[in-house]
């Protein structure tokens, strides 16, 4: 298969966003607990924690599982 | 009588013991994830029981050997449901691309299916697309590594890092850092040609 409009979109699209320094999964599943919490009380975020928030909406792994993580807290605390 | 939920240090502490406590907190914490788990994957095309008992059961060895990485920001609780979650998406998304190669993915590179420049409403905005698309490819085709070429085309083929890197032998964090370098290269050698965030934006992403 090759490339589609949409790909080719994407792929720019993903340029576009690219910052010289950015967070990998890693670091972003080691502050996710914390950034999940402070999400959730609507307080403003660190510095660190707005690095994770960029990641999670570039990355589309940790975005998923963060939506993972947020239905298993929903779910889990009202079970 | 019910006890009082553990603090953060209550976990850690019975965790860490090797007696009935650890034993304990290792059941409870089994039965807290298995209250949500099977729902939440349930709406994601589901695992087998015997997976999801998998997945806890890797989540709680996980924990007890990350122990010392908890530095206590969160809840225990919240901390253990992060490592969870990425456990059983892994899982997941194992089941759900264990039939896919690379190869189907790569075969034919960048090389356009069909046209990849819808014509904009006039005929100047599709020659700007067209001038920004043609510059793309041809820095894949002389920048990018052929690793790199792989990841960027896999990923855009929705295979997700953890797949990719499974098949070229290389973690997550590795394969995003494949990527990242490959963005990297692409966003200077379109900026050097004059086509910077700002002017790709114009030209592809204003009706978003």
């Amino acid at each position: 298969m090759g490339l589609d409009a949409d790909q080719v979109q994407r792929l720019l699209a993903m340029v576009a966003d690219t910052r010289d320094e950015e967070i990998d999964c890693g670091h972003c599943l080691a502050g996710m607990a914390e950034f999940v919490e402070v999400s959730l009380l609507g307080t403003e975020l660190t510095e660190a924690l707005a690095r994770i928030e960029e990641h999670l909406t570039t990355c589309p792994e940790c975005s998923e599982e963060y939506a993972l993580l947020r239905e298993l807290l929903r779910e889990g605390a009202n079970s | 009588m019910k006890r009082a939920p553990r603090t953060n240090d209550e976990w850690i502490a019975d965790l860490r013991s090797r007696g009935a406590e650890q034993t304990a907190a290792l059941a409870d914490l089994r039965a807290y994830l298995l209250r949500a788990l099977p729902g939440c994957l349930d709406r994601r095309g589901g695992l087998p029981l015997e997976l999801i008992e998998d997945v806890v059961q890797d989540t709680l060895i996980r924990v007890l050997d990350r122990l010392g990485d908890f530095e206590g920001r969160s809840r225990f609780t919240t901390w253990t449901t992060t490592i969870a979650a990425r456990i059983a998406m892994t899982e997941l998304r194992r089941k759900r691309w264990k039939d896919v190669s690379l190869d189907d993915l790569t075969a034919d590179g960048m090389r356009p299916s069909h046209s990849t420049v819808d014509p904009g409403r006039d005929p100047e905005e599709a020659t700007a697309r067209n001038r920004i698309v043609r510059r793309l490819l041809e820095l894949v085709d002389s920048d990018l590594s052929e690793r790199q070429r792989t990841a960027i085309v896999a990923e855009l083929g929705g295979m997700p890092q953890e797949e990719i890197g499974r098949r070229l032998g290389i973690s997550r964090n590795a394969v995003y850092k494949l990527g990242h370098d490959a963005r990297r290269k692409l966003q200077l050698g379109l900026e050097a040609s004059g086509f910077d965030a700002a002017a790709i934006r114009a030209a592809f992403m204003q009706e978003r």
